[in-house]
């Protein structure tokens, strides 16, 4: 273990006051509860706890076709989902693919993907899911939630410990909201062979917060990881791999 | 799974059918006896004695021919298989047998020829397995019986031993962990159908060792996943259980109404009390139920059920009575019920509970997260909770299986080849894929801009092409040239060529 240096101690520090500021404005949380890091700094400074904070839910919105919030929530959600425990993930659109997941690093035998028949189901599901200690992560693509559901869901994390990660579109942002930090998820023009996005906080608690990171995915590790080369002045130049070898995949 | 303390002691009768006859009438052992069977093609030997065989009757000639066979002085008996018959006198003999085993069942196929018995913890009182074994063979020679025994740790393993290792009086016993001595045995011994079994002996393929050395995946799409069940079945990687010959005690409760009932607290009342006195028939045997069936029979003789099924046994009427309360929320009935059954279809002891859905955690997780799996289950209908499962196909539709939970032991996931990594495959697959019209700068090159339903997308970057093609033999032929794109706003797309009429289509996205 490494030595504890100011910078950590600091750091530390922030946090517990952060936390106790949390407390008095929300009440005292019943449990215990920890951060988890997402193994990714920047988007964990994003958070208030510096990670996830166990019993709390977190809303990605995204704007349009393959926005990323999606992608970037279930790669969270696989990194805080504390060990031995299952994920839950609530499929309303019906075309979540498992084997997308098990290449981005997924224990499928310890998945369980809920297809339910309307966004009534998904939410009774998501909220029973959340009740429930032993699940470790619970994941939906909710569109519709009202404010009462939204706080259900919200106390049923809390009591339980449990984690939610709620996906909706961008046009959720001026609904009320339970969630303890709102992010909108951006697609940013990356021109390399992964795929890059910027996280902006749009809300902590229900305050307008605003700050943002650049992360993209590591294609071969399969987790985020902060892009610093974001700031790049230069313009984008369209680029085209054309085809020159082809790589094969036959049923043989 | 790997069972590993359990033996098996498989009993084969070679042609099981003959020997019942002439056990049961020893006279026909001095005649020529036929058992023929009626085909559409007309009437065929199935069976034939050693008088039979040594005239020159073949099986599966026609009758008429082998009637030229046939001598003056013969006496001929000709009879017709009785396959019912058979079984029957097979199911008697293994509970004749019950004095070896706790647990005996026949084999599972249309013409039951061998009997399996669990025999473990067993072979002490009989001085070893060998010795029980041969206590076994010595009995079943003093009634006239022809048979070979084998003991092994599976039950396929059993069943290959006895075929083709065992000789009359002469059982084998594999110990545990020495299963690789049946890898020199033929093919057969996998209890493989006709169909797979030709296959193979025309690629050349005559002994277990051969197709163990061939790669799984290539063996389900060339042969069906049958041939590697059996793979797994014979080295004790997939469990099989013997599904016992004595008759299972039912555990049903049933109440007759003299006047119909129609409001839900009356049913609900009803199916209470009714759930209670069921589960006190299970109780005290310290037994529990995964599988519950509730019917309900309404005055105009028509009837609706609701079907219960759970991750593990469970006697726990709080809970199942919850379970039952979610799905008699979806109950349409169209008159007053004046008959209600409660029938628990799947009994087991509480104490073996089924393989947990997840390992690790601690029990009251595993339980915790069991509940909630059946709450699920019942409110959304089993086939919305799901456990995916890959499959060696490399066409992304049919690439995932998707199990019920309730299945989810005997689902086993392939592994995805290790060249492709993270972002090879979009996180969201749509159900079909949407035709798209693409604009590209070079002919057969990557698109260039895209247009779906009025929106434009400008592609600004794209990966080689990667060929994704099925085998001749998996039925639908596809071969698509599949590009991951990138939008000039940061989107990331799949998209596809279809080789065969060069459309394009948009399959998926890192939603």
């Amino acid at each position: 273990m490494g030595k504890l240096n100011l910078y950590d101690t600091q750091k530390q520090t922030i946090v517990e006051l952060q936390s106790r500021i949390r407390a008095c404005e929300r009440g005292a949380f019943a449990h215990s509860t920890r951060s988890l890091t997402t193994g990714c700094d920047a988007l964990d400074t994003l958070f208030p706890g510096q990670g996830v904070r166990q019993g709390s839910l977190v809303e990605w919105l995204g704007d349009s076709n393959a926005s990323g919030a999606g992608t970037v929530s279930l790669m969270t959600g696989r990194r805080v989902c504390p060990a031995g425990r299952p994920l839950v993930l609530i499929d309303t659109r019906h075309d979540l693919f498992p084997l997308s997941l098990s290449l981005l690093g997924f224990d499928l035998s310890r998945l369980i993907l809920i297809r339910p028949a309307s966004e009534r189901e998904a939410l009774w599901a998501c909220e029973e899911a959340l009740r429930c200690e032993a699940v470790g992560v619970v994941w939906a693509n909710i569109e519709q939630i009202t404010s009462t559901s939204f706080r259900r869901l919200q106390l049923a994390a809390e009591d339980s410990a449990g984690i939610g990660f709620l996906v909706r579109s961008a046009k959720a942002v001026h609904q009320p909201s339970w969630a303890e930090v709102r992010f909108k998820v951006h697609p940013r023009p990356s021109m390399c062979s992964s795929p890059g996005f910027q996280v902006e906080v749009i809300s902590h608690h229900g305050k307008p917060h605003h700050s943002m990171a650049d992360i993209m995915i590591d294609n071969w590790k399969g987790t985020l990881y902060e892009n610093r080369n974001s700031a790049n002045p230069l313009p984008l130049v369209p680029r085209m791999d054309v085809a020159t070898t082809r790589r094969r995949s036959t049923g043989t | 799974m790997r069972t590993g303390t359990q033996r098996i002691l498989c009993l084969w009768f070679p042609e099981w059918t003959l020997q019942r006859l002439v056990v049961a009438r020893p006279e026909l052992d001095r005649c020529l006896l036929l058992l023929t069977e009626r085909m559409q093609q007309g009437e065929f030997v199935r069976y034939g004695n050693r008088l039979a065989q040594k005239r020159g009757v073949r099986v599966g000639m026609p009758v008429s021919e082998a009637r030229t066979f046939f001598r003056p002085r013969d006496r001929i008996i000709m009879e017709a298989v009785q396959p019912p018959q058979d079984r029957q006198a097979l199911i008697e003999l293994a509970l004749r047998c019950e004095r070896f085993s706790f647990r005996i069942g026949l084999e599972e196929t249309d013409h039951p020829e061998s009997i399996l018995m669990d025999v473990t913890g067993v072979a002490q009182f009989f001085s070893g397995e060998q010795g029980l074994a041969e206590e076994l063979a010595r009995a079943l020679s003093n009634k006239r019986y022809n048979s070979r025994i084998a003991i092994s740790e599976t039950i396929g393993s059993a069943w290959a031993a006895a075929h083709f290792l065992a000789g009359p009086l002469q059982p084998v016993v594999i110990p545990a962990g020495e299963l690789n001595r049946l890898e020199p045995m033929p093919v057969m011994g996998l209890r493989l159908d006709d169909s797979t079994l030709t296959k193979l002996q025309r690629l050349g393929i005559q002994t277990i060792r051969q197709v163990l050395a061939l790669d799984r995946a290539s063996l389900t799409s060339r042969f069906g996943a049958e041939i590697v069940t059996r793979l797994d079945q014979l080295r004790g990687r997939r469990p099989e259980t013997i599904t016992p010959c004595h008759p299972l005690p039912t555990y049903r409760v049933e109440r007759n109404l003299e006047e119909g009932i129609s409001h839900p607290e009356a049913i609900q009342q009803l199916w209470s009390l009714l759930l209670r006195q069921l589960l006190d028939l299970l109780t005290p045997k310290c037994l529990g139920t995964r599988h519950l069936e509730c019917r309900f029979i309404m005055e105009d003789r028509t009837s609706q059920s609701l079907s219960l099924r759970l991750c593990e046994a469970t006697n726990d009427q709080q809970h199942i009575a919850d379970l039952l309360r979610l799905q008699q929320e979806k109950l349409r009935l169209s008159s007053p019920v004046v008959v209600l059954i409660i029938e628990a279809l799947d009994v087991s002891p509480l104490e073996t509970i089924q393989q947990e859905l997840f390992d690790g955690g601690t029990r009251g997780h595993a339980r915790q997260f069991s509940m909630l799996v059946n709450r699920l289950s019942s409110r959304l209908g089993a086939e919305a909770v799901l456990v995916p499962c890959l499959l060696p196909d490399p066409v992304p539709e049919r690439a995932v299986q998707m199990h019920r939970v309730s299945d989810a032991n005997s689902a086993e996931s392939t592994t995805f080849p290790a060249r492709f990594h993270g972002v090879d495959r979009p996180t969201a697959l749509f159900p079909e894929p949407r035709p798209v019209e693409v604009i590209a700068m070079l002919p057969d090159g990557p698109p260039a801009v895209m247009f779906w339903q009025g929106i434009r997308f400008d592609i600004s970057y794209s990966t080689e092409p990667e060929r994704i093609e099925s085998g001749w033999w998996d039925g639908e032929y596809v071969c698509r040239d599949y590009y991951r794109v990138e939008t000039s706003s940061g989107q990331w797309l799949w998209v596809f060529r279809h080789l065969q009429d060069h459309l394009w289509f948009w399959h998926g996205e890192f939603f």
